[in-house]
């Protein structure tokens, strides 16, 4: 399982940087400097902004258990907050940016692992099915990245830990255009 | 039919199965008007050697039929094929129960170089001619002549300023995997045909929205991993990233004067609706308010912003003047009521709205005066709406199956159609402004 491990640290190292990069150019940007780009008509901007490969300090305390993940190890391991909880996505009813009864667990085990691990950061996405108009598909969509961050923030995550972004109906989980694809897109994911 | 007729029908209609291969959006006419007026629109006559690049007369009919007020004669019924107006018998058009007449011809007087187009209308009820005009035209410009063209036609007969020299801009989305989406934003002629990507990203693009001079376009761009709002000259490509603020950035709208960019911010901890002028960049904030405000759109004087806001309860449209910033509601028929836009004479509104049922997002007109909903398409899962300058159509997103597709329909409702793209779903379209 050192694979694993090691794998869990470049993950953790790219995510770092990439969240190092990002908190960079959003929270700092309060002037409206404008940024004249001599771009052609074409532009291909495909091109993540951010480094990837950057080296970043890992806290390898978290991951002093070095055992086989047995489904129920994890299990104990999830609740000891030593591992990322493996469900990533809580669901919304629709036009609703309120954190469901059902769902509450989920974020708990999410809570509990970023307050043992303050140094590890999340992005909250936030999504809404394809009903309705795009703009406020996104606002409704950080609606509900933020009822997220502000229920782990209640349960003590720092804010500092967290980042909350909005694709609104552009990014599906699930294609279709009846109940089932949409109850699956009107999400929020945490990204680590 | 004579031999002269079929013959000329074939070529033609080779001619136009070549050229609409080349075609992005493709037209399919769902809907027609019973009640549209006649019009027999003769090829014109090609008195030039080889092959002409467009049927002209072809696509002035279709401008024409697409408007919704006229029904063109179809070509195997045409009588016979004059060219200019002493070769015109008014009985052959009355027979047919035309009430106009289109002819021409189009000459080539040296190789390679300029064509020049004669057209003229008739009325047949009178027998008299409404126009006459030639016009130059490079080979590249034949489609914009036509264009031309019908918009003096239509204008002539309907007192209304035509509007098929127009453009609509749109955004694809051509889904290559479950994780990757290739997103273009494009520009065409108002019929779909010569399509140009002004850009490509693998971030999604949204909300774009023309400069009142039809020069730039606003539009919302992920590259980066975040929404920022993007004005990019037509001409040049060039473009300037006007917003980076944490959260949103979005729905950036331009003032009748182009001097101002309406836009919705989330950098004060929810989403509000801004006004930035764009030679300083200066914000000036709209609404204080908790619930989302978003989406806004100036009237056409300039003195008032509509936007949708769900501080009721649910999505609604809001209207506040810029001078005092009284807030009032608009909308009170439905649970849904969204992305408004006004009229371009400032009456009415079209906006998406949703009575009932989980998918009848349609899209509906409201009277500013009477206060008056009407609904206007029978597709469901609309959004985007955007009216064409002359106020007589308006374009906008929908499902067909399981593809996104442009839909349009002609402000009474009579006319309807699709445009589906080749490439993947297609949404976001924006009217563009007059040009001439």
């Amino acid at each position: 399982m050192e694979k694993t491990n090691i794998g869990k640290s470049l993950a953790f190292g790219l995510s770092l940087a990439m969240l190092a990069g990002c908190a960079g150019s959003g929270g700092t940007q309060e002037e409206l400097a404008a940024q004249e780009t001599a771009a052609p008509a074409t532009t291909d901007s495909g091109a993540e902004a951010q480094g990837i490969g950057g080296d970043s300090s890992i806290d390898s305390e978290t991951l002093a258990v070095v055992e086989p993940m047995e489904p129920s190890a994890t299990e104990t391991m999830e609740q000891a907050g030593a591992v990322i909880p493996s469900v990533m996505t809580v669901y919304f009813d629709f036009d609703k940016a309120v954190v469901n009864e059902n769902e509450r667990q989920v974020l708990g085990l999410h809570a509990e692992y970023l307050t043992l691990n303050p140094a590890q950061q999340v992005v909250l996405e936030g999504h809404a099915d394809e009903r309705g108009t795009r703009e406020y598909n996104m606002a409704l969509g950080e609606r509900r990245a933020k009822a997220v961050m502000r229920y782990l923030a209640v349960q003590g995550v720092a804010p500092s830990q967290m980042e909350v972004v909005s694709y609104g109906e552009e990014r599906p989980a699930v294609m279709g255009h009846d109940e089932a694809a949409w109850a699956k897109n009107r999400r929020v994911e945490l990204k680590y | 039919m004579t031999i002269r007729t079929l013959l000329l029908s074939i070529g033609i209609a080779l001619l136009v199965a070549a050229r609409s291969v080349h075609a992005d959006l493709v037209i399919e006419i769902t809907r027609g008007n019973d009640t549209a007026t006649p019009i027999a629109v003769v090829p014109f006559a090609w008195q030039g050697t080889g092959a002409i690049p467009e049927d002209v007369a072809q696509i002035v009919a279709a401008n024409l039929e697409r408007s919704g007020l006229f029904a063109p004669l179809e070509r195997q019924n045409l009588l016979s094929l004059p060219s200019q107006q002493s070769e015109v018998q008014y009985r052959d058009w009355r027979l047919l129960n035309m009430a106009f007449l289109l002819v021409g011809q189009i000459q080539q007087p040296t190789p390679n170089g300029p064509y020049l187009i004669q057209y003229e209308l008739f009325d047949v009820i009178k027998q008299e001619r409404l126009l006459g005009e030639r016009i130059q035209s490079s080979p590249r410009e034949l489609r914009s002549r036509a264009h031309y063209i019908s918009d003096r036609v239509f204008e002539k007969l309907t007192g209304i300023k035509g509007a098929f020299s127009t453009r609509i801009a749109y955004v694809t989305a051509d889904r290559k995997s479950a994780t990757e989406t290739k997103y273009r934003l494009q520009v065409a002629d108002a019929d779909g045909r010569r399509a140009q990507v002004i850009l490509a990203s693998d971030e999604p693009i949204l909300s774009p929205a023309w400069s009142p001079d039809g020069r730039r376009i606003a539009y919302v761009s992920f590259e980066g991993g975040r929404p920022g709002i993007y004005v990019q000259q037509l001409a040049t490509g060039q473009r300037e990233r006007l917003t980076q603020f944490r959260g949103l950035n979005g729905a950036p709208a331009w003032s009748p004067d182009g001097r101002q960019l309406a836009m919705v911010l989330s950098r004060d901890g929810n989403p509000e609706i801004y006004v930035m002028d764009l030679p300083s960049k200066r914000l000036r904030r709209l609404t204080r308010h908790y619930a989302i405000d978003t989406e806004p759109a100036w009237s056409p004087d300039g003195k008032q912003i509509i936007f949708t806001s769900n501080r009721g309860g649910g999505p609604q449209i809001y209207q506040v003047t810029l001078a005092t910033g009284d807030v009032r509601r608009l909308t009170f028929e439905g649970n849904y009521n969204a992305r408004a836009r006004y009229t371009p004479d400032g009456r009415q509104l079209v906006l998406v709205h949703r009575n009932s049922g989980i998918k009848q997002f349609h899209i509906a007109v409201l009277d500013l005066e009477t206060e008056r909903l009407r609904v206007l398409t029978e597709t469901e899962l609309d959004e985007s709406p955007s009216i064409a300058p002359n106020g007589s159509m308006l374009i906008y997103a929908t499902q067909q199956g399981t593809q996104g597709v442009l839909g349009a329909v002609s402000f009474d409702g009579n006319v309807k159609f699709r445009l589906p793209s080749r490439f993947g779903d297609v949404r976001e379209p924006a009217w563009s402004p007059f040009f001439n």
